[in-house]
């Protein structure tokens, strides 16, 4: 990643004559932690190239509106959350199943460790997380791969610290019981 | 919250979780993320040429809806000026009709135009006319 400031970023975009440069920086910069938020959601890989496509065009279209004292990192997460909730939730409706069909999909494919590099833990465990509601998968992702603080995690998905506490709780619980019984 | 303390709260949550090394298993592409950046540039490029391309058809259908708007005001304003008004026979309108409108449209500022239109000797006659009691009900009425 690049240590270039997201202030420079902005400020090079609302100039025309260096836009282009400014939404190349911008991409350099969060192409792989957008990738990955996306890729752990819907799991496979041309899915998520998609997404991470969608996200950076909205991203383009919408940067001159973004007020400068929001951070822009939180910004674009929600996008691509939104992105791949709105994803999968078509998805759902494409095949007429419910969400927790589509989740038992998604674990089932840990299964054959096509997707992942045949580490059986890993896969017990992306198992587990595939299984929770795509909220609940959002915030443990969000806590446990980035490590984010429950305040950003709020200004991200609109929901109070104390239900994200509560929501975190609850998938950590799930993942530790899925671990146990397929031990 | 220093790690030590996370390590600490992951140990007391979920303990086969913290037992686990926390790696990324997905497989990728190989030089996926080198390309990635000139195929979103791409896509960018493309949608922005394909929004400019949609910005002329909005410039003829702006001109067109307000020259359709104007050609309708035209024809209304037209239908509306050679429109004849209704002629109204006030002689032929019963007595009492006009009694029930005025009760019911009839306000404070309406009396007091309609005495202003009255000439005083006019005036004098109805109020000779008027019994006592009516004039009594009158005023607990509106007073």
């Amino acid at each position: 990643m690049m240590g270039i400031a997201d202030s420079e970023i902005l400020e090079k975009f609302s100039r025309e004559s260096t836009r282009n440069e400014a939404f190349g920086l911008l991409i350099q910069k969060y192409q792989e932690k957008i990738y990955w938020l996306c890729r752990r959601m819907v799991i496979d890989h041309d899915d998520a190239d998609d997404l991470v496509q969608e996200v950076f065009i909205k991203v383009w279209k919408n940067l001159d509106g973004f007020r400068a004292d929001a951070q822009l990192y939180s910004w674009m997460y929600r996008i691509a959350s939104n992105e791949c909730l709105q994803f999968l939730k078509k998805q759902k409706q494409r095949n007429q199943t419910s969400l927790d069909d589509v989740n038992h999909h998604l674990a089932d494919q840990y299964g054959s460790l096509d997707v992942l590099n045949g580490d059986q833990i890993q896969a017990k465990l992306y198992s587990a997380i595939a299984t929770l509601p795509e909220k609940q998968k959002l915030i443990f992702q969000m806590k446990y791969f980035d490590e984010m603080k429950y305040e950003e995690i709020s200004t991200i998905l609109g929901t109070s610290v104390g239900g994200l506490k509560a929501s975190f709780h609850l998938a950590v619980k799930k993942i530790e019981e899925h671990l146990k019984n397929n031990d | 919250m220093n790690s030590k303390h996370r390590e600490d709260e992951w140990q007391d949550l979920a303990p086969s979780l913290a037992k686990m090394e926390k790696k990324n298993p997905y497989l990728v592409p190989d030089g996926y993320f080198e390309s990635l950046q000139s195929r979103i540039e791409q896509k960018v490029n493309s949608a922005q040429a394909e929004r400019s391309r949609s910005k002329i058809i909005p410039m003829w259908t702006k001109y067109a809806a307000a020259a359709c708007l104007t050609i309708g005001m035209g024809i209304t304003l037209y239908l509306n000026l050679n429109q004849q008004k209704p002629s109204v026979n006030w002689a032929e309108i019963p007595e009492q009709e006009i009694v029930s409108y005025l009760e019911i449209h009839l306000d404070d500022s309406d009396t007091q135009l309609l005495f202003d239109q009255l000439n005083t000797q006019q005036i004098n006659i109805r109020i000779e006319n008027i019994n006592n009691q009516d004039l009594e009900n009158y005023l607990n009425q509106q007073l």
